[in-house]
């Protein structure tokens, strides 16, 4: 039963959101483009591969919640490495990874829960303040982590990001399973019904009964839970880091959301689509290096591919408007 | 005009602010009063003013721009490699070095600034997800650009004697020259924003862009004219960054992108355009260069407890200038 409420799901948020189509449309080209300049694909390299990309993943579904609602939370790049600190350094004296990465996430969930009431019960600009409070868990991702750290995390631990489900790895699948676990029921309840209400007219949502204020904070807590949970693959792919280093997860997973048609202006968008978002911006990545093209210029295709998806559909509305006046 | 009391409290508190923490630091370590000190406080001030008179032109129509960090960080790495290219060759272009860095810094600066104009304003995307887009790009051409400096020569070792000088030396008391030509040019830009019909314009764009556009004015013009200034001063900072730094690397303006919106937000400029000035983000970034280079330094806290202060110190303003607004829609 419940897998043909899903599916019809999928069936009515297709016909909703042409956006999510058209990226997973691209991120198929891409994934094929990428498939032929890769022949000797080894599963275990493709694993390898996977959990280094997971983590954007993850990080744009929280960033999608954040833009449906009609905010930004530019502290997401801090959370994940403050999230990322926090397991490597805290597995040692909690004697347990697992619990560290649990610890992980309430303290970005945590980070979230604070933006969220700075931003909506206070009524500050969400730019400013995810931007002070980005440089507040910079600043505690340093206070973990004072150094740079590597191999604290047991194998035992590390290896589970290997597994492979089938042919599948555990990865990939954790990369939908995961936003989709968190995200349905709460997309389901009254309290996301009046997020995306809230995210695509405040003010009607208002005079409809509901309160923005009670409501917008769940988006940055499902942020910093999710910067947490990337946080958390981080640190099991790389299993070592320094805190000091500049991080480009902000700005990408912005342009993953985006590219997944999740509107700048809130209201619309999908989780699904920023998920393929995502995947389209790694994949691309994983291209030019295939290309052996200088890994800088991974930024500025991200970069130009971010103005491209928001300016053509721009450009082509106002055409289609001007030919409706005339 | 009466001032109501929240007017007020937005244009002294920051100076009230800056005094303090200045006694502050002064009762901490007290040759901060001589002028040994003073002016290194003072060029800092100046490069951190350069680019927030940018800042606070598109923060004034609604805008923001993130890009800034990079575009200094690029015309660091520019400037530095230009001056240290040339200067190895004689002739004309040897001898105008500087004068040749600085217009290729300004030309970089004008395009990343018109290209930020242009994308806000004719493909309808929103000005911080522009300038992010923005950030990145120059963050990839950068280190580009890097990578194509010939070996021999070393951008982190050429610094112009007459920029270093500009920037840091002395030349009465603590006054530096750069700082001089700047305090010009803010008083310039300060009348410009208050009393030109251009400025007007500026102001009527930050309130309502809707509004502005019934009433004649062309948001699209203002929106990229101010897109290049902050570009361009963001290029200039980026210079006078080399002069005081005498080096160039990939990470030295970093700091600047959310110093520059931390200034122009402590002086009480509205994030959300029409309100404020130049005039309170001159006090907006003299308290973060007295915190930051000043008391901090003296205090030997550490980059983490530096990164959770600024956060801290920018919330709290935030959140006192709340306040105050409120107060002030309340005596209306």
């Amino acid at each position: 039963m419940i897998w043909r409420g899903l599916l019809k799901d999928a069936q009515l948020g297709a016909r909703r959101e042409p956006g999510a189509v058209m990226a997973y449309g691209a991120l198929i080209i891409v994934f094929v483009a990428w498939l032929i300049r890769t022949p000797n694909l080894t599963p275990s390299l493709f694993t390898r591969m996977m959990t280094g990309q997971v983590p954007l993943a993850l990080a744009a579904v929280g960033m999608a919640i954040v833009l449906i609602s009609k905010g930004i939370d530019l502290s997401m790049g801090s959370m994940i490495v403050l999230s990322e600190m926090i397991v490597l350094v805290w597995t040692g004296p909690l004697h347990s990874p697992w619990l560290a990465a649990l610890a992980a996430i309430l303290v970005t969930a945590l980070f979230g829960l604070f933006n969220g009431v700075l931003v909506s019960a206070v009524g500050l600009p969400a730019l400013v303040v995810t931007l002070a409070t980005g440089s507040i868990a910079a600043g505690f991702a340093l206070v973990v982590a004072p150094k740079s750290v590597s191999g604290t995390l047991p194998d035992s631990f590390r290896n589970v990001v290997m597994t492979m489900i089938g042919p599948i790895p555990l990865v990939l699948i954790l990369a939908f399973l995961l936003p989709l676990l968190i995200w349905f029921p709460i997309r389901r309840s009254r309290a996301g019904f009046a997020l995306m209400a809230v995210g695509s007219d405040d003010a009607a949502a208002f005079v409809s009964g509901l309160k923005p204020w009670l409501v917008r904070p769940l988006a940055y807590v499902l942020s910093g839970l999710f910067a947490g949970l990337a946080g958390v693959l981080m640190a099991m792919s790389t299993n070592g880091a320094s805190a000091s280093t500049t991080n480009t997860f902000t700005l990408n997973s912005i342009a993953a959301a985006v590219l997944g048609g999740v509107s700048l202006m809130g209201g619309r968008g999908s989780i699904a689509g920023a998920i393929a978002g995502a995947f389209v911006l790694t994949f691309v990545n994983s291209l030019l290096l295939a290309w052996n093209v200088n890994g800088m210029w991974a930024h500025v295709v991200t970069g130009c591919i971010l103005v491209l998806v928001v300016g053509v559909p721009y450009l082509v509305n106002q055409a289609r408007a001007r030919k409706v006046r005339s | 005009m009466k001032l109501s009391s929240g007017r007020v409290l937005t244009a002294v508190l920051p100076w009230v602010v800056l005094v303090l923490l200045y006694l502050a630091l002064v009762a901490k370590a007290p040759n901060f009063v001589r002028a040994g000190p003073m002016s290194v406080l003072l060029y800092s001030v100046t490069i951190l003013g350069v680019v927030a008179m940018g800042q606070v032109c598109v923060i004034l129509i609604g805008g923001i721009d993130l890009s800034v960090s990079n575009v200094m960080t690029f015309t660091n790495i520019v400037s530095a490699s230009v001056i240290g290219t040339l200067a190895t060759k004689g002739g004309f272009l040897g001898q105008h070095s500087l004068l040749f860095a600085v217009l290729a810094c300004v030309a970089i600066g004008a395009v990343i600034g018109a290209l930020n104009g242009v994308i806000i304003t004719k493909l309808g995307m929103p000005d911080m997800i522009a300038t992010l887009a923005m950030w990145t790009i120059v963050y990839g051409v950068m280190n580009l650009y890097r990578v194509h400096i010939p070996k021999t020569i070393d951008p982190s070792s050429h610094p112009s004697t007459v920029l270093t000088s500009f920037v840091t030396s002395r030349i009465f008391a603590f006054v530096t020259p750069a700082s001089i030509v700047w305090i010009v040019v803010a008083v310039i830009l300060i009348v410009v924003l208050r009393k030109t019909t251009f400025g007007r314009q500026v102001y009527a764009v930050g309130l309502s862009r809707g509004a502005s556009h019934a009433a004649g004015i062309s948001a699209v013009r203002t929106t990229i004219v101010l897109y290049v200034i902050s570009g361009v001063c963001a290029a200039l900072a980026g210079v006078l960054l080399t002069g005081s730094l005498s080096h160039a690397n990939l990470d030295t303006g970093n700091n600047y992108q959310l110093w520059s919106i931390a200034a122009v937000v402590l002086g009480g400029t509205s994030i959300f355009g029409g309100r404020g000035g130049y005039g309170s983000t001159i006090a907006g970034a003299a308290i973060i260069v007295v915190l930051v280079n000043g008391l901090l330094n003296v205090l030997r806290i550490g980059t983490a407890a530096q990164d959770i202060l600024y956060g801290v110190v920018i919330l709290v303003m935030l959140l006192v200038f709340r306040f105050g607004s409120r107060k002030d829609d309340g005596a209306g």
